[in-house]
């Protein structure tokens, strides 16, 4: 294997990692977007999404997996939607802060209860299959990386479209403007917060689901998941989507260079420091939010 | 749903903590009619209309919407039973551009095409509008911005509309087409229209009636006409000491 056949090798890898972890940011993005509530349960969707489809494949169910996947995706996006009409919008505090608060708790709650259902060991998903292994010479793309490569567009595309095409996403936009004037306007600000949590739950969840046969199930995955989404979305520039899922990219690139040349032990710690260095030199993140309002 | 409503606020308390602002106001808005409250800064003006829009929550009293007790509906909700407020300082969303700006004013109560041909008629009524059709709303002039909000509002076809201080911040001939366009909505929707304003002889010279209103309670009340002749309300809101006869 030439060098830069060994390069390329290790930024296939990055980049797929980078599409989950750019998934993973979505999630806190279009949260935060609706809500301001930096929901740091999002990572324990993302482990949700696998471990239901780890329990399906070793059910004697026998599901095809796209079933699996869609049994993930709705159950995951119910239990967002229910975190937020449920939990957030009873607890009495409006503060963000204490929300958030209240955020890390349910990922704590989440966790022991899956790995109360579903046990603590390490489950395997077989890959999906369909496609075949990828072989340029010698740089190999699992066929599992391709799914993750759809999954990835069709969530960003569908993203793009839902808040640049649609009234509700121009509403969700709104509602984070300016909540007050949003109300005026008729838009339930709880309706949307609401929506906007079962969202991320299943862009989560697809996430979750689409890397398990690469990145084994296990019920503590939420908590590194999680931090890596966090991370990738303020290296975007907390609330800006395409900063998100840019953010995700770098994130994962990093790791795996670090990873790819010897440094694998480091891998979480540089990508931290990328994170820093990125907000030292552009402290509103690498898409900072635009900001035209006149006064 | 379209056809114009009134208004009945009967006994309306108000207030923010252990601090009551309203203490029992009461005032009505007819079809067709232009109504004006003018008060000093600070005498509860916009409370009353945001507690009127269920954004401020109302202690005691009642909000008749065509009879129909709307007290206890939030401000979505207020929105969307066709009683629309042009909040004070536009608050038009910075970042969305004037289409989508418009188009939201009609968010859960016009179809698509609905919204289509209501913006057809808006950019009619404000070509300025039109021609900065895809720039963000953050980056039009105060006048633009005012007319922004009030299409916004007009898009779902209220069936009220309650202004405050549209005249908010801009110069004297903008404020004149603004007050122009407030007529003509009047004229051409034969909605009611509840207008706050701080500009005391241009509400009082464009409304039918009008509500003084000082430290929470209307001190005064009658046509616009009779108003502008009190010597009461000249001394207080128009800097003069004595009715020209
Ligand atoms: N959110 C709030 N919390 C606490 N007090 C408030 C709040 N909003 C208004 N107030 C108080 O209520 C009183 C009435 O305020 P309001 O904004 O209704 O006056 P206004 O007549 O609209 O004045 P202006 O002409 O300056 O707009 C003021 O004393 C104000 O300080
Ligand atoms: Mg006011």
């Amino acid at each position: 294997m030439s060098s830069f056949e060994m390069l390329v090798q290790v930024m296939v890898s990055g980049l797929m990692v980078g599409f989950i972890y750019g998934l993973a940011a979505l999630g806190f993005t279009i949260v935060y977007n609706a809500t301001q509530i930096v929901n740091f349960a999002n990572g324990e969707y993302l482990m949700i999404g696998g471990m239901i489809v780890a329990v399906l494949a070793q059910s004697t169910l026998d599901l095809p997996i796209y079933l699996s996947v869609l049994m993930a995706v709705g159950a995951t996006g119910i239990l967002g939607y229910l975190t937020q009409t449920v939990i957030i919008r009873n607890t009495k505090s409006r503060d963000p802060m204490t929300l958030v608060m209240l955020t890390i708790g349910l990922a704590v709650a989440m966790r022991g209860l899956v790995s109360f259902l579903f046990g603590r060991d390490v489950k395997f998903v077989p890959d999906f299959g369909v496609f075949d292994v990828i072989l340029i010479g010698n740089i190999y793309i699992p066929s599992q990386a391709i799914w993750v490569f759809i999954t990835f567009i069709a969530v960003t595309l569908g993203i793009w479209f839902l808040f640049n095409r649609t009234l509700i996403g121009k509403a969700m936009q709104a509602v984070s403007l300016d909540p007050r004037a949003a109300a005026l306007c008729g838009i339930n600000p709880g309706n949307l917060a609401a929506m906007s949590f079962a969202l991320a739950a299943g862009i989560g969840a697809l996430a979750g689901a689409v890397s398990a046969p690469i990145q084994p199930v296990f019920y503590e995955n939420g908590v590194f998941l999680g931090l890596k989404g966090f991370a990738a979305a303020v290296a975007g520039g907390f609330g800006n989507p395409a900063g998100a899922i840019l953010g995700g990219l770098i994130i994962g690139l990093v790791e795996s260079l670090a990873a790819g040349y010897g440094a694998s032990g480091y891998k979480d710690a540089i990508a931290f420091v990328l994170l820093i260095l990125i907000l030292l030199v552009r402290p509103a993140g690498l898409i900072g939010k635009a900001h035209v309002s006149r006064v | 749903m379209n056809t114009a409503a009134s208004l009945e606020v009967r006994d309306l308390r108000v207030g923010y903590g252990s601090l009551e602002v309203l203490h029992g106001l009461s005032l009505n808005v007819q079809p067709g009619e232009i109504v004006s409250l003018i008060g000093a800064n600070g005498a509860g003006k916009s409370t009353l209309l945001n507690a009127i829009s269920g954004v401020v929550p109302v202690r005691g009293g009642h909000v008749l919407l065509d009879g129909k007790d709307i007290r206890a509906l939030k401000a979505p909700d207020v929105a969307r039973a066709g009683l629309r407020q042009v909040p004070e300082g536009r608050r038009v969303f910075a970042d969305l551009t004037v289409e989508d700006n418009l188009l939201l004013g009609g968010y859960g109560t016009t179809t698509h095409h609905q919204r289509g041909e209501r913006l057809e008629e808006i950019f009619d009524l404000f070509p300025r509008l039109k021609e900065r059709r895809w720039q963000p709303g953050g980056t039009l002039s105060g006048g633009e911005q005012q007319m922004l909000a009030i299409g916004r509002a007009l898009v779902a076809s209220p069936r009220l509309l309650m202004l405050d201080e549209p005249s908010m911040g801009l110069a004297p001939l903008v404020t004149r087409d603004v007050f122009a366009l407030i007529g003509r909505l009047r004229n051409e929707l034969g909605i009611g229209i509840l207008l706050v304003e701080q500009n005391a002889r241009a509400a009082l010279k464009m409304s039918d009636r009008t509500y003084v209103l000082t430290l929470g309670e209307i001190q005064q009340h009658g046509t616009s006409a009779d108003l502008l002749r009190d010597p009461k309300v000249l001394a207080a809101f128009l800097g003069e000491e004595t009715a020209p006869n």
